[in-house]
């Protein structure tokens, strides 16, 4: 695009302390939404809310790219706007009462991976009620680290923890999430 | 299956954490994700990213211009603010009619066929069920109409949006209601319609924009049942809500308020639990948690929300010359109130005023 958004292409490199975003906004767009959209819809029961919030997102992202410095990953970023639409739209209650059968059966839909047909909608959702007996610490760890994917030091950034605070969450959780599948719990 | 067949119990812990982290992997990979959405949200962004070119390229060309607009800004509140204070008079916060009569309106006797934009200073108006028009409070004389693709129907009501020259449009032809999004055309651009959803055996009505613009709620009749639907602009979903007409989202998108037999009601939307506020109809939103409706007297009631049972009052209108009120509605900012009041000899002429806080 043409207005300030797109910079000196340089290579980008996550590791290393000269790490520069160099892409513009409609390739990171093309990169990061199917991360956020499976995010929000893993967070929010609601898939057309978590379409909303992922539209949200992403007219927030642009508003503000000129904010966004490059010489940080644009995960930590764009996940941060992410993780405050959700808190914000949780804040104001805004979820409809839901209907489980809406939840991901319901109605077909052709846009969907075909990968969601090898896993049970049941699965997902004790998942979900699972991570509702999790601290909101622990949850919001546990879905930024494997739903959507974040290194450890990018979940640090999103939530303005610490990376050992963010790994002690994490074993925590991911302990206290395995007792229960092997207890069966929730079931 | 169960959990156990999926995580095997007995390995060493790690062994255990280790088959968790794969079945949560794969759990992420079997979240649906929505590509339509991603193909349209991508169209709306590229368009977005124009829009902002525009206005970089035109506040790079024009900062002096601003600046003397600055001043003058200052000069003239400066002059307001010593008129102000000369008469004694601070009107803000009292509502008053500023603008009279600006408008007369005949034909079938629908009262929602008007709409005052989000800043109070534009009004859009279907005039004779094929034409829409707009014109600026400065500037009555200076109408516009906006056209749309298609001339086969009629134009039964309109709504402007929160953040953007947009209007939500309802046309009926025949058995057939559609549900439009048109661009009003400004200097910087033309303008454009896109059509939200179409449906035959039903009316649409009473159209309106969810806080952030990405919804409109809106009544849909069908066999003489009246319910209310969402149709998001965005994921182009739609799902009923409740019952009733004439519905109206609160700033903060938390509660939605419509009317259904005679009464206004207010649903919290996350439980789904409702309220009776009133007799009357037309609920408007003039506050996070206060609105206000017309009575059947003809009269302008107000009601706070957060309270249980909701508060009732009539609400004042200075300069208000009489006369039977059909709907009234606030302006996005909730600085200013569309008056739609009834004509004197026949309920087919309607009488649209302004008044201001």
């Amino acid at each position: 695009m043409a207005m300030a958004m797109k910079r000196s292409a340089r290579p980008s490199s996550d590791s290393s302390a000269e790490y520069y975003e160099s892409r513009d906004f409609t390739e990171l767009y093309d990169e990061y939404f199917d991360r956020v959209n499976r995010y929000l819809r893993c967070r929010v029961q609601n898939p057309w809310d978590a379409d909303d919030l992922t539209t949200t997102v992403f007219l927030k992202a642009l508003e503000k790219f000129d904010q966004y410095s490059r010489t940080s990953p644009f995960a930590s970023w764009i996940f941060r706007i992410a993780h405050n639409t959700y808190v914000d739209f949780m804040r104001k209650n805004r979820e409809f009462p839901v209907d489980q059968d809406n939840l991901l059966g319901g109605e077909p839909d052709d846009t969907w991976q075909p990968e969601r047909q090898a896993l049970t909608n049941e699965e997902i959702r004790l998942l979900r009620d699972r991570l509702e007996k999790l601290t909101q610490d622990q949850r919001d760890v546990l879905t930024l680290r494997y739903f959507a994917d974040l290194k450890i030091s990018q979940v640090a950034e999103v939530l303005g923890k610490t990376e050992s605070s963010v790994k002690m969450i994490s074993y925590r959780a991911l302990h206290q999430l395995q007792k229960m599948y092997e207890g069966g719990e929730g079931e | 299956m169960r959990d156990e067949k999926r995580i095997p119990t007995g390995c060493s812990e790690e062994h255990s954490v280790a088959q968790l982290l794969a079945h949560l992997q794969q759990l992420r990979r079997s979240v649906p994700v929505n590509y339509h959405l991603k193909a349209e949200l991508k169209k709306q962004l590229l368009q977005r990213i124009k829009e902002l070119d525009k206005d970089r390229q035109q506040s790079l060309l024009g900062p002096r211009t601003g600046k003397l607009r600055r001043v003058w800004s200052l000069t003239g509140g400066v002059v307001l603010l010593a008129i102000a204070v000369w008469y004694g008079v601070w009107p803000h916060g009292v509502l008053t009619v500023r603008q009279p009569s600006l408008l007369a309106m005949e034909g079938p006797a629908n009262p929602e066929r008007v709409d005052l934009d989000a800043g109070g200073s534009r009004i859009a108006y279907v005039t004779d069920s094929s034409t829409i028009r707009t014109f600026d409070l400065d500037e009555p004389a200076a109408k516009a109409d906006v056209s749309l693709p298609v001339d086969h129907g009629d134009f039964t009501s309109l709504s402007w949006s929160n953040r953007a020259a947009r209007l939500a449009v309802v046309e009926q032809q025949g058995e057939t209601s559609r549900l439009w999004i048109v661009d009003v055309p400004d200097d910087k651009r033309p303008g454009s319609s896109r059509l939200i959803k179409e449906e035959e055996g039903v009316a649409f009505h009473s159209p309106s924009w969810s806080p952030a613009d990405d919804s409109i709620v809106y009544t849909r009749t069908s066999d003489g049942v009246e319910e209310i639907w969402v149709s998001s602009i965005v994921s182009m979903r739609d799902w009923k809500v409740a019952e009733g007409s004439q519905p109206e989202w609160s700033p903060d998108g938390r509660l939605l308020a419509f009317t259904k037999q005679g009464s206004v009601f207010v649903m919290e939307m996350r439980s789904g639990r409702t309220t009776l506020v009133g007799r009357g109809g037309w609920p408007s939103w003039n506050g996070e948690a206060s609105l206000t409706f017309t009575t059947p007297e003809g009269t302008l009631a107000e009601a706070e929300v957060d309270v249980q049972p909701p508060v009732l009052r009539e609400m004042p209108i200075r300069s208000w010359e009489g006369g039977r009120l059909v709907r009234a509605h606030w302006s996005a900012d909730r600085e200013h109130l569309l008056l739609v009041q009834a004509g004197d000899e026949t309920e087919n002429t309607f009488v649209v005023s302004l008044a201001s806080r």
